[in-house]
């Protein structure tokens, strides 16, 4: 049973939240409802037609909500959201696993291979997450420009990778701390080396933090705006954010059904990625092994 | 080479990838940066080297103070909302069936882009449609009605407001996960000792979920710092400059007025700022952790 | 879409092409002969034409193919999605060979610093040539130290579109007079609509009115002071402002900050499709938006030209123009400027308006949208003195001040002196570092 479950049984518990529970339940329920309330719109105006959404209030309900399907398809066809739906689903995947693996790696050889300085290791790749993206754009481009990267699958693919490590490695740190010592003995007396111990032990614990990492990394290279734009413009390369972004801007003419139709295509894969792997972390994955080292 | 030199070099082979790639796409760039701030450059043509003339214009320039001061209360806002109202989500949220629902509900908007957050709270905050005035004049409140985005301090507590509404997820689920891993002993040994839930939170849960706290504070604080398309896509820092924060000033001065030196400088400003409270907070951190 | 149909049926006529030359190997020397147009179209040299114009994307590339089909030479488009970022990648390429063949930009100030760079071919025979279809304020806007340096890519003019409908619920007709303006104003007041659309989203807008208040108040004073020739604070401009202030104390404009108009997600069209907003101060390239949303050219909206507020001004009107440029530096730079001698002739412009809906800035082109003919019709026979738009017509780095403090004065009214002046620091600023 969750620790949070506990506390909040007591009768102790019972007698601060005088609420009974459902009573709690109707809060946090009108809480959630409340929650989803901006996303309504987003829900509703892709599917009318921008004459009606432009002749009725904009919480009319739509007449004929099966227009949904000819919004989706004019924007997956205006802004070249197709070939940048594909480029993102491979960016995201391939840079959230690369990064996931170096990090590791990285965390596995400052905790457990006795590389000297470790903090110092540590901050230098921590440290590309900490400063504003916004300011690698101009010398990125210039980078990518005069060694031809630019405009390249490998080219984002490399960045993304590179943007996604230093959060691994601070999560994979954190974690690969927390396993104790005696694991890493034992397997060492039965002839292991580094790298196998490594592969078929922290790895494998670590099951919790990668889903987690996948998670969040796979959504940030998915959502990112800025860097898919400085560093690509092709169909096929652009990843699929900077390529919604066409469908506005001032001289864009289609309306608010046709825009929000396209942000949903854009939304949708983090959202069933969400789906597939939150279940399983929600239902509570240890981010370390309880015991620590004592 | 030996064999025990081959093996005293293994360990780097393992950190190689990963300074690599960082090296090369992250670091270099943030070095040139550096250099772009002790130039004139437009990003046209040829620059020319004018030393810490960008640093000296900075601190005489107005709206370098509001835009710190909306970065202060970008940090403030975050920490207490994103990562107090996720513990709280956290605590209460339990392992029911409709907690998990519940959760997945808060945690929703964290799958959706900045750029996407920030249209749709632009549309809740409009002060003729928007969802917020129109709910506030059903329940009969509607003297509470106002332009959210047009008055400072009020539009940058608003964009703050919707940031959270997207950032609360991750902070919750990564105290779930904390909550967790805490052992049931001390829990049910202070129960029996009759603590009351605010004693238990206090003075047993808080200090097991340390190294959670840790972890949460400190991406939250990070981020904080580093707030930018949201409050690119509602206010473009405005109105006339009045909610940009240092990230958006880089931004606006670097990519909409060309004063690329001058931009640089902002960022490595802000970098600076957030090297040192990221590095005094990172050493207290990494040292706790491995006693831990 | 008229693209489509040029491409499908370009893609029949190749395939049967194929057919025949597999199957009858006589007749498909014939056939080849016959179809001599497409084989040039593959034989055409085609360049890259970059732009941030996403929408536009099926157009340009109607109008590459008919150029390679008239001349040899034609373009693909390159899209950038958003206009700071496509602005950066041509900064930074346009001294190596790797620039864009062509690329569009924008005129005036923003224009002189490529120029300047010297990133932008000189094109001033093409202009030359066609110089009598071609408006002396059109070619100003490209033109730098006597050379001229692109071709106007597509042309605005910045006009009022009103709902006819509820002009005529209210007994309106376009005004010609800026008293029947103030009288048609307070008319709409009275029946509930409020008169004028206005907004500060994306932060451009704020200059919109500013422009034409003052340019229908003194054309001179305009121009000298987007030449850095007068003060912000000079009594002109104040009075301007102050005429401004009046109209919208009195109620005239929409709530700014709740009018959205820049972005795809505007609510302004459902505004003004409902009746509730009469009209806007706009550029004609947001008709389209007009069209998607419903509304007919015609029959459901029109447009005018805001009546002057001096009445012994010359008659003016202000456009926007980007140019389509030649790079410099790029690689095929003779075949660019085929390419853009062809753009720029009567064949190219109609092919491109027929394609847009655009207005064309050749006087012998008319548009294909019923409003922007009488447009057109309008402006030559009143012999229109043409005028750059603000955000072009002066150095950027005053723009980027002043249209945040109109932003504020849009947002807050009030004396408009303080205002004048901030904006006037960063002119003095400016025009200094500019001498």
């Amino acid at each position: 049973m969750a620790t949070a479950d506990v506390a909040l049984e007591a009768p102790a518990a019972r007698r601060l939240f005088s609420l009974a529970r459902p009573a709690r339940n109707a809060w946090l329920i009108v809480l959630g409802l409340v929650w989803l309330l901006p996303l309504w719109l987003l829900l509703i105006t892709p599917m009318k037609s921008t004459p009606e959404y432009t002749s009725s209030s904009q919480w009319a309900l739509p007449t004929h909500p099966l227009r949904l399907l000819s919004n989706l398809r004019t924007a997956w066809d205006s802004a070249g959201l197709g070939a940048g739906f594909v480029a993102s689903l491979t960016y995201g995947l391939t840079g959230a696993a690369l990064a996931i693996l170096f990090g590791s790696l990285g965390a596995y050889a400052i905790t457990r291979l006795g590389v000297r300085l470790g903090f110092f290791w540590f901050i230098l790749v921590f440290s590309g997450t900490l400063f504003p993206f916004q300011m690698y754009l101009v010398p990125l481009f210039n980078l990518y420009t005069r060694t031809g990267l630019y405009d390249t699958w490998i080219g984002m693919a490399l960045f993304y990778t590179a943007i996604a490590i230093p959060f691994c490695l601070f999560v994979m740190h954190g974690f690969f701390t927390t396993i104790p010592s005696e694991i890493q003995d034992a397997a060492r007396l039965d002839g292991a080396s580094d790298f196998r111990i490594y592969w078929r032990i922290f790895l494998p614990l670590a099951r919790g933090p990668i889903a987690v990492l996948l998670l969040f990394q796979f959504t940030w290279i998915w959502n990112d705006l800025l860097f898919g734009l400085v560093l690509s413009t092709s169909d096929g390369v652009r990843p699929i954010t900077p390529s919604l972004l066409g469908l506005q801007g001032v001289y864009a003419n289609s309306g608010p059904p046709v825009v929000l139709a396209g942000a949903l295509i854009g939304s949708l894969p983090t959202v069933i990625l969400f789906l597939l792997l939150g279940r399983y972390l929600l239902r509570g994955l240890v981010l370390s092994t309880g015991r620590g080292r004592a | 080479m030996t064999a025990s030199r081959l093996g005293r070099l293994t360990p780097y082979l393992y950190l190689a990838p990963m300074v690599g790639l960082v090296g090369v796409f992250l670091l270099y760039p943030a070095a040139d940066t550096v250099w772009i701030s002790l130039t004139n450059s437009t990003g046209l043509g040829k620059a020319s080297y004018v030393g810490l003339e960008n640093y000296s214009n900075l601190f005489k320039d107005p709206a370098f103070t509001t835009s710190f001061v909306n970065t202060l209360y970008w940090v403030a806002g975050v920490l207490v909302l994103q990562v107090g109202l996720g513990l709280a989500l956290a605590l209460i949220l339990s392992s029911t069936a409709l907690a998990r629902v519940l959760k997945g509900v808060f945690y929703l908007p964290a799958t959706i882009s900045a750029a996407a957050t920030g249209v749709i709270w632009y549309f809740v905050f409009n002060p003729d449609l928007g969802l917020l005035n129109s709910g506030l004049r059903l329940l009969g409140l509607g003297g509470l009605a106002q332009s959210w985005l047009v008055n400072p301090p009020t539009n940058t507590f608003a964009m703050i407001a919707a940031f959270t509404w997207q950032g609360l997820g991750p902070t919750m689920l990564l105290f779930l996960v904390g909550l967790q891993n805490i052992p049931k002993e001390p829990i049910e040994a202070a129960l029996v000792d009759g603590a009351s839930p605010l004693r238990l939170f206090w003075h047993v849960t808080l200090p097991l979920l340390r190294p959670m706290t840790a972890v949460v504070v400190g991406i939250s604080l990070i981020n904080s710092f580093k707030v930018f398309d949201l409050i690119w896509v509602m206010t473009q820092g405005g109105p006339y400059r009045s909610s940009e924060t240092l990230a958006v000033t880089m931004y606006r001065e670097s990519f909409v007025s060309f004063h690329v030196g001058y931009g640089a400088a902002i960022a490595v400003l802000l970098t600076a700022i957030v090297l040192v409270v990221a590095v005094f907070y990172l050493r207290a951190m990494f040292r706790r952790v491995e006693v831990y | 879409m008229s693209s489509e149909l040029t491409r499908n049926d370009f893609l029949k006529l190749g395939g049967a092409a194929a057919a025949s030359a597999a199957l009858f190997p006589r007749s498909a020397l014939a056939g080849l002969e016959r179809l001599g147009a497409s084989e040039a179209l593959t034989a055409a040299k085609m360049l890259k034409l970059a732009n941030d114009k996403v929408t536009w994307k099926a157009w340009f590339n109607t109008a590459g193919q008919a150029a390679a089909k008239a001349v040899g030479v034609g373009w693909d488009a390159v899209e950038y999605s958003d206009t700071t970022s496509y602005q950066a990648a041509i900064r930074t390429s346009g001294r190596t060979s790797k620039v864009p063949d062509l690329y569009s930009w924008w005129s005036g100030w923003l224009m002189k610093e490529i120029v300047d760079a010297d990133y932008a071919a000189d094109v001033t025979s093409i202009w030359n040539k066609n110089a009598a279809h071609y408006s002396k304020g059109v070619r100003d806007a490209f033109t730098f130290r006597g050379k001229t340096y692109g071709a106007p890519l597509y042309i605005g003019y910045w006009v009022l579109l009103y709902n006819k409908h509820v002009f005529k619920d209210a007994n309106l007709s376009p005004p010609t007079t800026w008293a029947q303006f103030t009288k048609a104003l307070a008319t709409l007041k009275a029946n509930g609509v409020t008169p004028l659309g206005a907004t500060i989203d994306g932060r451009w807008p704020g200059f919109i009115y500013f422009e034409e208040f003052l340019l229908r108040s003194n054309p001179g004073l305009y121009a000298r002071l987007m030449a850095g020739k007068a003060k912000y604070t000079d009594a002109g401009v104040v009075s301007a402002m102050k005429l401004w202030g009046g109209l919208i104390e009195k109620g005239y404009f929409t709530d700014p900050a709740s009018v959205t108009l820049g972005t795809g997600a505007s609510n302004f069209t459902s505004y003004f499709k409902q009746g509730k907003v009469a009209m806007v101060q706009i550029g004609t390239w947001f008709e389209p938006s007009l069209v998607s949303g419903g509304l007919k050219p015609g029959t459901d909206f029109g447009s005018f030209i805001m009546p002057n507020i001096n009445p012994r001004a010359p008659k003016v009107v202000i456009f926007e123009s980007g140019p389509l440029v030649v790079a410099e530096h790029g690689a095929n730079k003779a075949d660019a400027l085929k390419a853009l001698d062809y753009f720029m002739s009567r064949k190219g412009q109609a092919t491109w308006v027929k394609a847009t809906g655009f207005v064309s800035p050749r006087n012998d082109v008319p548009s294909s949208s019923p409003v922007d003919r009488q447009l057109g019709a309008t402006i030559q026979k009143g012999g229109y003195k043409q005028f750059n738009r603000y955000w072009e017509a002066t150095p950027h780095d005053i723009v980027e001040v002043a249209v945040d403090q109109f932003d504020k004065f849009m947002l807050k009214g009030g004396d408009p002196v303080p205002i004048l002046k901030t904006i006037q620091k960063q002119a003095d600023k400016t025009w200094r570092s500019i001498k």
